[in-house]
């Protein structure tokens, strides 16, 4: 009995010797991890507070995609201790770099290099030179033009936790896709879209004109001259239907038609619209497309060029736009908004089969265009 | 009794500090994958968005409109008065329409916003389904409804980008043009530049 209770208490003084140890244990863990996370998010600022020597103390990328233009854009932020001032520069050769010098703060605790996967940025190099100074160097794919790029930089805000900003956008740059376009329209496979159909009228103009009825109209009338031209059209529709079938899902009836395209190895896809807005005065054409290759812009600038010949329409101009179609299509591809059909005298002027037979021509003039362009570029 | 408890308190304090340690690891690593690269727009286009101006305890948003041309969009500056939640407001404001002449209203008479949610730096808005029904079509209208929604929803600091709901369904077009899957983010381009 006594000899247990001896046992007993050596056992639980050993017991309460090992949880003092797992209390100690327990301790220095804490103390570790609240030093780690304070080095991580607070200390290099402070450091730089300390030291009075502005630096870059981190630094932040993300991807988005512009709601409008569908153009993805990278944005790469540079925080820093204190105000700086930048000024940037695109050079060529010896491979394309964009360089960015940086007055107000030394390279401090923001690696030397980052590694990127070439979608947008090779590579970042970051050159501290003097205490305050410092340059970014960004190796590009391709060379940037002024739209492509921005380099900004923006003030701190301690109401919402944020530092002094360098900031650099970037947008994508457009696939190096070479096509071999012969010129002429002989032989060429063209898809044409007449848009909307079925159970989707499109746009209603005020005197109940639908969008669908003028793009079949004049679609078939772009394939008739496309024809006599020697070339091979494939309409998504021949007549008011859906493509895909009734009632389909959005993306199913839009999938529908870039397939026709794509299935068919088409060299060119052409969508046909007419446009709407809510102020009845705008009028005029425009021509979306979206930048797989610099073909896409090409066949855009040259339909664009074409429909202002003789056209009653004013031109809106070439945009890029987030739209289903030209990007799903592997080949060129635009979308040609022909007029305003809520705008009344457009409306009219739209149900006219001679305006419609005009346009028709122009699209195929257009089509015709591109394709001596296209064969300048570097085709056989 | 006393033995119980020696006996479990190293295991409750480890339990205490595992799960202590996981809050602050995942709440970590929360921080970098999800922090958007900095929603702030570029200087000359900011506006003091969410802030207080000091005197009232109202805040300012910025809406986006489309000009009366169709051509581009322009922030116009609103206030929201105190106790409303700004990001809700800035979007009713939307579908109200601009104060200014030289803008147009881009969302369809009839719409109703019925929700929206933030979730990871993504705004979640859902409108009824007039915005479909009551939308006049064509391409120039669908973007600059999309791009409108967008650049006003990213205003504020914490939201990156933006999904389009209609009747609580995402939706992947609005009216046959625009390719609204994925998440949307801001567009600078359709922003009328000041000189």
């Amino acid at each position: 009995m006594q000899k247990r209770e001896v046992q007993h208490s050596v056992n639980s003084l050993g017991k309460e010797k090992v949880l003092l140890r797992h209390i100690l244990t327990i301790c220095f863990l804490l103390i570790s991890i609240l030093c780690i996370q304070g080095a991580g998010i607070t200390s290099p600022v402070q450091a730089a507070g300390k030291s009075g020597s502005p630096e870059m103390t981190n630094v932040r990328w993300a991807v988005s995609k512009d709601a409008a233009t569908g153009v993805a854009k990278l944005r790469l932020v540079f925080d820093v201790s204190g105000p700086v001032q930048v000024s940037s520069s695109v050079s060529e050769s010896p491979s394309p770099r964009l360089t960015i010098d940086v007055k107000g703060a030394g390279r401090g605790s923001v690696p030397d290099t980052l590694d990127f996967d070439g979608n947008f940025i090779n590579k970042v190099s970051v050159v501290g030179k003097t205490e305050d100074t410092s340059t970014l160097l960004v190796d590009i794919p391709t060379v940037l033009g002024d739209g492509d790029y921005r380099v900004f930089t923006l003030r701190n805000d301690p109401a919402a936790n944020r530092p002094y900003r360098i900031v650099i956008d970037i947008n994508k740059p457009v696939p190096p896709v070479v096509y071999h376009f012969t010129p002429g329209l002989e032989d060429k496979v063209i898809v044409l879209d007449p848009g909307h159909g079925g159970s989707d009228p499109g746009a209603i103009g005020l005197t109940g004109t639908y969008e669908k009825t003028i793009t079949l109209s004049v679609a078939g009338k772009v394939k008739k001259l496309l024809e006599k031209a020697g070339a091979q059209v494939i309409m998504t529709r021949q007549d008011d239907c859906d493509v895909a079938w009734r009632n389909a899902t959005d993306v199913a009836e839009l999938s529908a038609r870039t397939s026709v395209a794509n299935n068919n190895k088409a060299d060119i896809f052409i969508s046909i619209h007419t446009n709407a807005f809510t102020n009845r005065t705008v009028g005029g054409a425009a021509v979306y497309y979206s930048a797989k290759s610099m073909y896409d812009s090409l066949l855009a600038q040259s339909l664009d060029s074409a429909l202002t010949q003789n056209s009653k329409f004013a031109d809106r101009g070439i945009y890029r736009g987030n739209l289903y179609v030209t990007k799903n299509t592997l080949m060129p591809a635009a979308l040609i908004e022909m007029a305003f059909i809520s705008n009344p005298n457009e409306e009219k002027l739209l149900c006219s089969p001679a305006v419609q037979q005009q346009i028709a021509q122009n699209i195929v003039n257009g089509l015709d265009r591109f394709f001596t362009e296209a064969a300048r570029l570097g085709g056989n | 009794m006393m033995r119980m408890r020696l006996k479990v308190l190293p295991w409750l304090l480890w339990f205490v500090l595992s799960s202590f340690l996981l809050v602050a690891c995942s709440s970590d690593t929360n921080k970098n994958n999800n922090t958007p690269a900095d929603t702030t727009k570029p200087p000359e286009q900011t506006a003091d968005t969410g802030k207080t101006p000091g005197n009232a305890g109202s805040k300012q948003v910025v809406v986006y409109f489309p000009t009366r041309d169709a051509m581009f969009l322009m922030p116009e500056t609103r206030k929201v008065s105190a106790g409303q939640d700004p990001v809700r407001s800035s979007m009713e404001m939307l579908i109200v329409g601009p104060e200014s002449r030289e803008l147009e209203a881009i969302v369809p008479q009839g719409t109703v916003l019925r929700n929206i949610t933030i979730k990871d730096h993504v705004a979640y808005v859902d409108f009824s389904n007039a915005i479909i029904k009551k939308n006049p079509g064509g391409s120039t209208t669908e973007l600059l409804l999309v791009g409108a929604i967008a650049n006003t929803l990213t205003e504020f600091p914490d939201i990156s980008g933006v999904r389009i709901l209609v009747e609580g369904k995402q939706v992947e077009t609005l009216t046959g043009h625009a390719d609204l899957t994925g998440v949307l983010g801001r567009s600078e381009e359709m922003i009328k530049k000041h000189k």
